[in-house]
């Protein structure tokens, strides 16, 4: 068993709101080991995003953790303040955002972005080394003449570069964990696989733990080896990769796969969930999924659905039969 | 770059000669003319008299051509004489300017070092009780008529407690040098200053607050926190820097107003700068001394802008100007 870099021990944030407090992630569980990748899958507003600000620290205000802990190579963090999060995020661990047009700073050179990390937790290195690390990683992750990006703006760099260029920044100082936050969502597909390609070379040379959140099950095919789908602030499905893709056991999990076109398959219209995720201000009692689900019974919404085990490492939150005994 | 500047600056004289058309004629059409005030002053002057003064000094011919014959006289570098001062133009209008420029500099100067830091504290600390008084502070600012506030100033700065003079621009019939010199000047330039930053403050500090807010908020600065950068410098390097392309927007812009508004602030605190010119010399029908002091402030107002437009380009890497 390798090491555990992370774990989420029943996590749950709150939005103190005047309406009333929003739990938008509410009660989740899941650990990564060192050198795998964690995909969470789940539509917008599913609180993907804010599970990955709250390890980060980077919750705004009203945002804050409620309940639960979070576990950062067996040390404690989710109770840490903001000053004392400083010494992990970029140096231990590092976040690559969606947007890459505006995750930059559009008034500074992107060698200076990168240099800041460097500053920041290598303080023994001189200016000269701090520009060479900056170049080598700009290097690193396929930007080409490095040295004459050092000295661009972000602006004058394309989508995907920029992404590269988010990444080099991400990586700098060798974290130990990474959250890649959709990070190929802004990019179109050629430059989607190139970037998912770097991210899972540069994984498997630097051995990082890395949480991959998306949207896009076909990205999360590529590249996790753990898969968690959220619903509504919730864990509704975790497993092996290939546990979720072969034996989808939620009814969530499987309609999410169902609507994924395939090759070879003529439909009429490709299969969607009716519906939207139910407003995290107005959560319904019982199963979050009800209102959208086809095997809704009566039961649904009575019943607070639970965790069942399919295997160690596979179980689902269930409330009626799952959609694969049917 | 230097394109650039050329082009502004052939536009900007453009504007200069349109507006000095408009604003000689808005002088011409204003009722009487300085041979009109010769003759109330003088009961003795005879019909024939103001005839002969009139085409004398051109007063009968239609405006185009009075505008003609100033811009020829312009042009050769002689911008006239002076009615009221009986000294040519150029004379009184040196050392006026000085005096405006001190006053509007040091007004600027206040606003930008007091509000700017405000705004950034209040966007930072935003919804707290210290963006609250800072917000009302603001607003009561820019609420404030600056002749009502001027007076204020005087009657508690100066009858009240005594602490500066009501009005002047120095100490007469002492000759003082250096730092003391200096001191004297200040110290009559206070409550002018005051008058006209106040409301400057409050502008100035409510755009540093909303531009601070919206940088605040964007990714690159959530970048930088998620890079363990802490805290002042993911606020003044990532966000305010940001900030600072849309406040000098703002500073660039009300440059026209605090000079509009040291006309009245250097009326009523009879502070010697081209302001005062100006109004003495509409009053007077003195129409040499009030063309000049309008070419000059709104030489002022053109040159600020550009002085914009180049910072922006200094500000912002995304604007070039090649």
């Amino acid at each position: 068993m390798s090491e555990t870099i992370l774990e989420v021990k029943n996590l749950r944030t709150t939005f103190r709101t005047k309406a009333g407090d929003v739990h938008a992630v509410d009660g989740i569980s899941y650990s990564i080991t060192k050198g795998r990748t964690l995909g969470i899958v789940g539509e917008s507003g599913c609180g993907k995003s804010v599970t990955s600000f709250s390890i980060m620290g980077l919750l705004e205000n009203p945002g804050e953790i409620t309940g639960g802990e979070i576990l950062f190579k067996g040390e404690k963090i989710s109770h840490l303040k903001d000053e004392q999060l400083l010494k992990y995020r970029g140096q231990h661990m590092a976040m690559i955002f969606q947007e890459p047009m505006t995750a930059l700073n559009p008034v500074i050179r992107i060698g200076e972005q990168i240099n800041e990390q460097f500053i920041k937790h290598r303080p023994h290195l001189s200016s000269k080394e701090v520009k060479e690390h900056s170049i080598e990683m700009l290097n690193l992750v396929g930007i080409p003449s490095p040295e004459e990006r050092y000295k661009s703006y972000p602006h004058q760099l394309s989508g995907g570069m920029r992404q590269r260029a988010l990444i080099a920044m991400a990586l700098s100082c060798d974290p130990e964990f990474l959250i890649a936050d959709e990070p190929t969502t802004a990019l179109d597909v050629t430059i989607q696989a190139q970037i998912l390609d770097l991210i899972q070379d540069l994984q498997n040379r630097l051995g990082m733990a890395v949480q991959f959140i998306t949207h896009d099950l076909g990205v999360i095919s590529e590249v996790a080896d753990d898969i968690l789908v959220m619903y509504a602030g919730r864990v509704c499905e975790q497993g092996s990769a290939d546990e979720i893709f072969k034996k989808p056991s939620h009814p969530y999990t499987h309609a999410l796969l169902n609507s994924i076109p395939k090759l070879g398959h003529k439909v009429h219209r490709l299969p969607t969930i009716e519906g939207t995720v139910p407003s995290i201000a107005n959560r319904p009692s019982g199963c979050q999924f009800k209102n959208r689900c086809e095997f809704a019974t009566d039961i649904c919404g009575e019943k607070q659905p639970e965790f069942t085990e399919i295997s160690s490492t596979h179980k689902w939150l269930a409330t009626t039969l799952g959609a694969r005994d049917r | 770059m230097t394109n650039f500047i050329i082009r502004r600056l052939i536009q900007n004289f453009i504007t200069l000669i349109a507006l000095s058309f408009i604003c000689f004629s808005i002088l011409a059409l204003m009722p009487g003319d300085p041979v009109d005030l010769m003759m109330s002053a003088n009961p003795k002057i005879t019909t024939d008299d103001v005839a002969r003064l009139k085409a004398l000094y051109g007063l009968d011919q239609p405006i185009y051509m009075r505008y003609y014959n100033w811009m020829a006289q312009v042009v050769q570098g002689d911008l006239g004489y002076s009615r009221t001062y009986k000294v040519p133009v150029t004379e009184i209008i040196g050392p006026r300017l000085l005096n405006t420029f001190f006053l509007l500099t040091g007004a600027l100067l206040l606003a930008i070092i007091v509000a700017i830091p405000l705004g950034v504290v209040a966007a930072v600390k935003s919804g707290s009780k210290l963006d609250y008084y800072i917000n009302l502070m603001a607003f009561a600012g820019i609420s404030i008529p600056s002749f009502w506030l001027a007076l204020i100033l005087i009657i508690v700065f100066s009858l009240n407690l005594g602490w500066f003079p009501a009005g002047g621009t120095e100490t007469i019939g002492v000759n003082l040098t250096g730092f003391e010199y200096f001191l004297d000047r200040l110290k009559y330039m206070m409550l002018p200053i005051l008058s006209l930053t106040i409301i400057q403050m409050g502008i100035f500090a409510r755009y540093a607050r909303s531009a601070m807010l919206e940088t605040l908020k964007a990714d690159y600065v959530r970048t930088a926190r998620s890079k363990g950068i802490s805290r002042i410098p993911v606020i003044m390097k990532h966000a305010f820097r940001n900030a600072l392309i849309p406040i000098v927007t703002v500073i660039a812009i009300n440059f026209s107003f605090i000079f509009s508004g040291a006309i009245i602030t250097e009326t009523i605190f009879s502070y010697q700068g081209v302001g005062k010119l100006v109004y003495d010399a509409i009053l007077a029908n003195d129409f040499n001394v009030a063309m000049v002091s309008f070419m000059i402030s709104v030489g002022m107002v053109l040159f600020m802008s550009l002085v914009a437009d180049l910072l922006y380009g200094f500000l912002d890497p995304r604007i070039s100007y090649n």
